[in-house]
């Protein structure tokens, strides 16, 4: 199983995982993915996406306007194979987990 | 604050970041600025969360040490500096196997039968050039490997590891050759 990603990364994956998105986009899909409880700031959110880019875990899709919003062009961001794959692997990672700490729990009778 | 003084002390900010970041990404940062502050009616927490973007950044540029950074730059670095740390061991070692006289060895040499405290130090420290560039040279290697990327992307490094990983082999070689006598108890053994 592959090394666990960073918190920011997986959050990042998470959210172009349902499809393309530019930097404000994934800041609001991130928001929404953790039900309000993770707020990812610019310097998380572009340093991370720096490092995922030389990673190639994602990749630019284009730049192009927001119909959603003004008419600024951003730079869309979406998740390559091996960002997917380590979306999966990590997902794995913490399904495993998860089981485990039920599997304690039933043993413990909590 | 207004929205003009505050989009001025944001730009400010992202004119800390190191420059490559800067024109990579500075005026995605200063849109997604615009939109948070837009639509959260003030953005307080992004300037706290880009002031450490700042000093993280400025880090990983001194150190390269990041998880999932790529080090070209520095791995190119790395594999110039260990390339030229292996050329004075290397020579010397070949010298030594073709029993070729260095043109300081004169000088070095000092009295018979007294202990040439110059002539091993320098020894010494040219030979300590061999573990400092296989050291700097397996560090890139291993951030490709953590990158998810094989040590047959960064050549340069792993040819330089290799070549100072051979020598430092030939000479721990040669000298259990050499010294294995005198560890068996071989009389006169020098």
């Amino acid at each position: 199983m592959s090394t666990p990603l960073t918190p920011a990364v997986f959050h990042i994956l998470l959210a172009l995982s349902t499809g393309e998105r530019h930097g404000y986009g994934i800041m609001k899909q991130v928001e929404s993915d953790s039900r309000g409880k993770v707020n990812m700031g610019a310097g998380t959110l572009y340093g991370s996406l720096k490092r995922m880019l030389d990673a190639g875990l994602v990749e630019e899709s284009g730049k192009r306007v927001d119909p959603e919003m003004d008419d600024a062009r951003r730079i869309y961001y979406r998740n390559t194979g091996t960002g997917e794959r380590a979306l999966a692997d990590e997902l794995e990672r913490i399904e495993h987990l998860v089981n485990r700490a039920r599997e304690i729990k039933l043993a413990y009778g909590k | 604050m207004g929205n003009e003084l505050a989009r001025k002390l944001y730009r400010t900010l992202v004119a800390l970041y190191p420059r490559d970041f800067r024109t990579r990404f500075g005026e995605s940062m200063e849109q997604t600025f615009d939109d948070v502050y837009r639509e959260r009616n003030g953005a307080v927490s992004i300037f706290a969360d880009t002031a450490t973007g700042v000093v993280t950044e400025r880090w990983v540029q001194i150190t390269g040490l990041m998880t999932m950074t790529k080090t070209t730059p520095r791995a190119r670095n790395a594999a110039i500096l260990g390339a030229i740390l292996c050329i004075p061991p290397t020579a010397m070692i070949s010298m030594l196997v073709l029993n070729i006289e260095p043109p300081f060895g004169e000088a070095l040499r000092g009295e018979p039968d007294t202990p040439n405290v110059i002539g091993s130090l320098i020894a010494l420290t040219v030979f300590l050039f061999l573990p400092t560039a296989l050291f700097i040279n397996l560090r890139p290697l291993m951030f490709k490997l953590r990158a998810g990327e094989g040590i047959i992307s960064s050549p340069f490094n792993l040819l330089v590891a290799a070549v100072s990983f051979g020598v430092i082999a030939f000479i721990v070689g040669a000298i259990i050759v050499d010294q294995y006598p005198c560890w068996m108890g071989v009389p006169n053994c020098d």
